[in-house]
């Protein structure tokens, strides 16, 4: 799944070692999703929009 | 939250806060115990060591050293799983995959090696099916770090 983690981050003048502490995971994760590697979980996912204050699908882009 | 380094085959300790890097440090030394206990008493109780020693009546003190062996197992696995339950989802995929190769690797190399080895003169013993487990851990420990962390 393609996120816009990176931008979004970026967008907001975090780390990604700031987003890690501020989601309780660690910077191997975030950069892992940011890359595309790893999906996050729901819970995660739900923290992300919260921590944005974005829904969803802004934030992740799902394609068949 | 554990950063995993070494190529996907260690933790930094220094990525552990409080009870989770006591916990991480128990479990290391509690392990290292018990791997030791292991490979000295597999060679003092083999059949020339149990000779040469004259016999397991005599050394009680290997029946202690055996029970202080499990007992180390134990503790090892308990704050490993403790630590586990504190850690992040990426972490949890690791022990996850870590575990999976362990799985196949005893499967795929330990049985097939315990089946052949009437046919091959092999001696088998436990060990065979550890060492598969062990070789198939290490190899999902790398391809994890090799898709997941491996930054480019």
């Amino acid at each position: 799944m393609k996120n816009k983690l990176k931008g979004l981050r970026a967008k907001k003048g975090v780390s990604q070692n700031d987003l890690a502490l501020a989601l309780s995971v660690s910077r191997q994760t975030i950069n892992s999703i940011e890359n595309g590697k790893f999906d996050p979980s729901l819970t995660l996912a739900i923290k992300m929009t919260r921590y944005f204050e974005l829904p969803l699908d802004e934030i992740f882009v799902y394609e068949d | 939250m554990a950063k995993i380094t070494g190529y996907g085959f260690w933790i930094d300790i220094k990525s552990l806060k409080g009870e989770d890097k006591k916990n991480w440090i128990i479990c290391l030394i509690a392990s290292g115990l018990a791997g030791g206990l292991a490979g000295y008493l597999s060679v003092a109780l083999s059949e020339t060591g149990i000779d040469a020693l004259g016999g397991i009546e005599e050394n009680g003190i290997y029946i202690w050293l055996s029970i202080i062996e499990i007992v180390c197992i134990y503790i090892a696995v308990y704050t490993y799983i403790k630590v586990l339950k504190n850690q992040d989802q990426l972490f949890q995929k690791y022990n996850e995959m870590t575990m999976i190769g362990g799985a196949l690797g005893f499967i795929l190399l330990g049985i097939p090696i315990a089946i052949l080895s009437p046919f091959i003169g092999y001696d088998f013993g436990f060990i065979d099916l550890f060492l598969g487990f062990a070789l198939g851990a290490c190899i999902n420990s790398y391809r994890f770090y090799k898709i997941f962390i491996k930054e480019d």
